[in-house]
């Protein structure tokens, strides 16, 4: 469970996220929606430490996340970044086995870890040893999914995953993350600002506006009771926008 | 007339054993030790070479061998350039070697290119006396016109002797007389003379810890060391001979007329010359343009090297340290951006008063070093800076050690940049490193500057082309290096 006790961001005189209160229930899809600038990645950033509260603190698994838990608590943390994460001078199979490599897991743990987690992103084994350069957006998406997965970790941040695909590569691999999320239970926060990758994946949406949570819940109570206008006008923009 | 008697009686007489001898090469020395030595020398070069040698010793001066050599009836004998000038050719201006050469073809006679050393007249005294009147160079004596000079005969007559010097010097000293030379060298260490003249090479100078005087105003002629030879000479007899040229400095010359005196033979000198060559393992006769284009390259090279591995060793953690924003990043730019602003050449004469530096290669290594600077820390710290953000978020989250990060990832990254700043900076200093001949550190800039000096454009291009092609193989080489240094995944372009 990751807690936000009045945690906020500002960077110099704007304001990235106001303080917040914030549960995310572990073992559940939460998804952080809403426009650019409205404090969604923030929220993922301060959780895998990458930028620190300027007010409040976070708690993880019950335990206040500082310089001297970071390392740890990264540890059991696995991150998806918006495209381009990847290391572009490794093949994805250096790129999946690095960091396990560096905790001196041995060959056998760390081939025998691969496969499993390849059959589980779908991502094709012979296609290992190219270069992201050799991939395709959809197949790098699929390796660093893989990458973060690779020490099982507590907890999984992507960061608009789906991101800059085209929309065929986009549902195939919106229908496999929905499938995998469901057998790793695993702690998993999703940034989009796609409705329908909100709908499909989350247990629980948390819909921002401006650095503020303006509604929570599941997404049904977010469409069914807008709790402010700007939900209701952010649903029908989003459903314009497919429709057309 | 003793010349003329030698031209007329003897020499058709010895023209007529060379030609009986069939094979057999003559040569001639004249009656000194070092003439002896050098024509000992060459006997034992022809000899290696498949001839039978015969070594006239001893035949007398300058107008004897030469008219002996003319007539055919020695092969070759050793001379000194500035006789040839002054005796021969009774040339009064200083001519080169080359000069000479043409001169002497009109005779049928060849020259070698110098041995080596310069053996000149110079005036000595005794260490304690030199010092006790604080005399030093020719001019000094001027101080003391009542010294006593002891000088021989043939110094006392030349044209380029004691009259000519002691009104280019002013000198006017009163005590002055005529003196053989073996018993001159007696006569100055009993202190009967406080002045003598020598040659250069003389043994006794080494022995006696004598003081050689500065010849400050030049008036001495160059003395250098020549074989002359028929030019109808078996080509490999003078073959043989010219493997002698470039091999005899002064500092040898001298060892080896001590060893003849001391031993009173002279093939044990000449047993010391070879025995030396073969220590240092080379013959180097003449150097020949491609030997000494070689030479200056492989100079040149280390000279780029060793400043090039410095400026790596320094620049690459310099740039890590400046791809972080700071004050002091923008220092360590801004800093190394000055010194390349200064002109190489303006940098290296501001380096030569930095204690333990001067004029030395050293100093030219530094100034590369400081010169080749800037790519690398520029590069570095710009390839860096230029790695994506998500890049280094990822590097980050996944919990990889700082040390990883920089080794692993982002050193990786940046590789085409560094590689790119090494290769400006290596492209650079080949070019500025022609500069370093200026201060004596050698290298390709040495024909350059000279041929500046000479107003010779041939010599200039001998070092401005292998320097130009030196900057383009370096241009090359690096693009193997590109192969395997950055890494395959950043070289493969988009499927």
């Amino acid at each position: 469970m990751i807690l936000f006790h009045e945690a906020g961001k500002s960077f110099g005189n704007t304001v990235a996220l106001r303080p917040t209160d914030l549960k995310i229930e572990a073992n559940k899809t939460t998804v952080l929606i809403g426009l650019s600038g409205s404090g969604k990645s923030t929220i993922l950033r301060l959780i895998s430490g990458l930028i620190e509260p300027t007010t409040g603190w976070i708690e993880i698994n019950g335990r206040k996340l500082a310089q001297d838990t970071l390392w740890e608590i990264r540890r059991r943390m696995g991150y998806v970044i918006q495209s381009g994460d990847l290391f572009p001078h490794l093949t994805a199979r250096r790129n999946i086995s690095l960091v396990a490599e560096e905790l001196r897991l041995g060959i056998g743990e760390i081939t025998a870890r691969m496969e499993q987690l390849c059959a589980l992103t779908r991502f094709p084994s012979h296609l290992l040893d190219r270069y992201p350069v050799e991939l395709s957006g959809g197949e790098q998406r699929r390796v660093s999914l893989t990458r973060a997965l690779m020490l099982k970790p507590d907890i999984l941040l992507l960061d608009e995953p789906l991101g800059a695909l085209d929309p065929m590569v986009r549902a195939g691999l919106l229908t496999d993350l929905k499938a995998l999320f469901e057998r790793t239970n695993t702690t998993v926060i999703v940034v989009t600002h796609n409705l329908v990758e909100a709908a499909r994946l989350g247990d629980w949406v948390v819909l921002l506006k401006a650095g503020r949570i303006v509604q929570q819940g599941p997404f049904a109570e977010l469409s069914l009771c807008p709790a402010e206008p700007f939900v209701s006008e952010f649903f029908r923009a989003q459903m314009e926008d497919v429709l057309s | 007339m003793k010349t003329v008697l030698m031209a007329v009686f003897v020499a058709p007489l010895l023209a007529a054993c060379v030609a009986d001898a069939g094979e057999v090469i003559v040569l001639g020395s004249k009656k000194f030790t070092e003439s002896f030595v050098l024509t000992e020398i060459a006997k034992r070069s022809l000899e290696d070479a498949g001839f039978q040698v015969e070594h006239r010793r001893g035949m007398g001066g300058t107008i004897i061998l030469w008219e002996a050599l003319k007539q055919g009836s020695i092969a070759a004998y050793p001379e000194y350039t500035g006789t040839i000038q002054e005796e021969i050719l009774k040339r009064p201006l200083a001519l080169t070697v080359e000069a000479l050469r043409h001169q002497l073809g009109q005779c049928g006679i060849g020259i070698t290119e110098e041995l080596g050393f310069n053996n000149t007249y110079a005036l000595v005294m005794t260490r304690a006396r030199a010092s006790q009147l604080g005399i030093e160079k020719i001019s000094d004596l001027s101080k003391h016109p009542d010294l006593r000079l002891g000088l021989t005969h043939e110094f006392l007559g030349r044209h380029d002797g004691w009259e000519p010097l002691q009104s280019q010097y002013r000198l006017a000293m009163s005590k002055v007389r005529g003196i053989d030379h073996t018993l001159g060298y007696v006569a100055l260490l009993n202190g009967e003379i406080d002045v003598k003249d020598a040659y250069t090479t003389d043994a006794k100078i080494d022995e006696n810890d004598l003081v050689v005087l500065a010849d400050d105003l030049k008036f001495f002629p160059q003395y250098r060391a020549v074989f002359l030879f028929r030019l109808d000479t078996p080509p490999r007899a003078i073959q043989a001979l010219r493997r002698l040229e470039g091999t005899l400095t002064e500092a040898r010359m001298v060892h080896l007329n001590k060893i003849a005196e001391q031993t009173k033979d002279y093939s044990s000198a000449a047993d010391w010359y070879f025995k030396q060559l073969g220590e240092v393992g080379q013959f180097s006769g003449p150097e020949s343009l491609s030997h000494r284009l070689v030479r200056w390259t492989l100079r040149h090279l280390v000279l780029v090297g060793l400043s090039l591995a410095a400026a790596i060793a320094v620049g690459i953690p310099l740039g890590i340290y400046a791809s972080r924003p700071g004050f002091l990043s923008e220092i360590i730019l801004t800093l190394t951006g000055l010194i390349q602003t200064v002109p190489a050449l303006a940098l290296l004469a501001l380096l030569v008063p930095v204690p333990f530096l001067g004029i030395r290669p050293i100093t030219a290594v530094v100034a590369l070093f400081l010169y080749g600077l800037l790519p690398i820390v520029r590069n570095t710290a710009t390839g860096l800076r230029d790695i994506p953000a998500q890049i280094r978020d990822a590097a980050e989250v996944l919990g990889l050690k700082p040390r990883t990060r920089l080794l692993r990832i982002f050193l990786p990254l940046a590789s085409p940049s560094i590689l790119g700043g090494v290769k400006t900076s290596a492209i650079i200093n080949i070019g500025s490193a022609t500069l370093a001949a200026l201060i004596g550190a050698g290298g390709l800039g040495e024909p350059i500057i000279s041929g500046l000096n000479l107003n010779d454009n041939t010599t200039i291009l001998e070092g401005a082309i292998p320097a130009a092609l030196l900057a383009i193989a370096a241009q090359g080489l690096f693009s193997i290096f590109d192969r395997f240094i950055i890494p395959r995944g950043l070289r493969l372009r988009p499927a």
